[in-house]
């Protein structure tokens, strides 16, 4: 089963999109308009088609904001990798220099998570 | 009126209740076998006397720290009632810390988390429906009910909130606050404190045919409290 696809086609029927608004850098609330309802959704969706058990507030980063506040870039960089072990090291930096666009969630961190909790199982 | 119905996998927490035993026995009338929950082995007991070819029991008791090790027990569920809740008689102030944390966290921290389980199985089929039998003790604490009152409120809370969150997701929910039932606790209640019926008690048959009501597509109640006394509450002396 092809991850990237699997997600793209659970944001497409929960988004109402179509697959070409979607890429693994698209952002799933700023571009994408996903609310908390479909969030969700999408949590309920990942946990039936790859058989794993979501937590909804590490899949979607939905504390991070808060988590980070007031720390150094180190030990931001620090608690980022603790609280999200499924984010690669690269991903982290992006993340750090990106917060003040808005919430930062990419499609290709939901991808990371599922790989995440599916190699843990192996 | 003849009732219809789209939720068909009707899960009834508590199911070994009177209320929870005459709602089963109204359902498989017209053909729907619900799935009951019970806690003890009395509880079981009293579900297959009364309906000994009934298939479909599970033990589920929110006091029990291993309750959600059995999920699948609501993964078809599309409508939920629930008459899980234990009595508990204290003046608040003499609540022993160690049973007040117990039944707090069975009532209301461990409902909390099995709603979350039925909800998301709901909310995949995007389709279902709750209903919460509170009691009128949520409103109107008689003296020792503090702590049943106050976990019957916040399961009113809960299930008043996950309707207002999942309604644009077809699941709605419900609340049925009931008076005085003459049935399980409500009727040695009523045999020690005679005084205490300023109404007639309800029957369990008004009851029960109100939760089917309830879960019947002849109805449009969401997110409200229903109270069902008979009036007591609405009158003063």
């Amino acid at each position: 089963m092809d991850i990237y696809i699997t997600l793209s086609s659970i944001l497409e029927k929960i988004l109402d999109l179509n697959t070409e608004d979607i890429t693994p850098e698209t952002y799933v609330i700023r571009d994408l308009d996903a609310e908390s309802i479909d969030l969700l959704e999408i949590g309920v969706a990942i946990e039936q088609q790859f058989g794993i058990v979501v937590r909804d507030e590490a899949l979607f980063l939905t504390s991070l904001r808060a988590s980070l506040g007031g720390l150094s870039e180190q030990d931001a960089r620090s608690r980022l990798s603790q609280s999200y072990p499924h984010l690669p090291a690269a991903r982290c930096l992006q993340i750090l220099s990106d917060l003040d666009g808005g919430p930062v969630l990419k499609v290709c961190d939901l991808v990371s998570y599922v790989e995440h909790h599916l190699q843990s199982r192996v | 009126m003849e009732l219809t119905f789209a939720h068909k996998q009707i899960l009834i927490l508590g199911g070994s209740s009177a209320i929870g035993l005459e709602t089963t026995a109204r359902l498989l009338s017209i053909g729907i076998e619900p799935t009951l929950t019970y806690a003890s082995e009395a509880g079981l007991n009293r579900i297959t006397e009364r309906f000994p070819n009934l298939k479909s029991t599970r033990y589920l008791n929110f006091n029990d720290s291993n309750f959600l090790e059995n999920k699948s027990i609501c993964s078809e569920t599309d409508a939920l009632i629930d008459l899980a809740h234990e009595d508990f008689e204290a003046l608040l102030p003499s609540v022993d810390d160690e049973k007040l944390d117990a039944y707090c966290a069975a009532h209301i921290q461990n409902r909390a988390k099995f709603l979350k389980i039925v909800t998301r199985n709901m909310l995949s089929r995007r389709h279902g429906r709750l209903v919460y039998v509170s009691s009128l003790a949520a409103h109107i604490p008689a003296p020792g009910q503090g702590l049943y009152a106050a976990t019957k409120k916040a399961g009113e809370s809960l299930y008043h909130s996950y309707g207002v969150e999942l309604a644009s997701r077809g699941i709605t929910s419900v609340i049925l606050r009931l008076g005085l039932v003459d049935a399980g606790r409500g009727h040695a209640f009523l045999a020690s404190n005679p005084q205490a019926a300023k109404t007639t008690p309800l029957t369990l048959d008004q009851v029960s045919g109100t939760l089917l009501f309830l879960l019947s597509n002849e109805q449009a109640f969401h997110c409200t409290t229903l109270t069902m006394d008979a009036g007591f509450s609405a009158i003063k002396y």
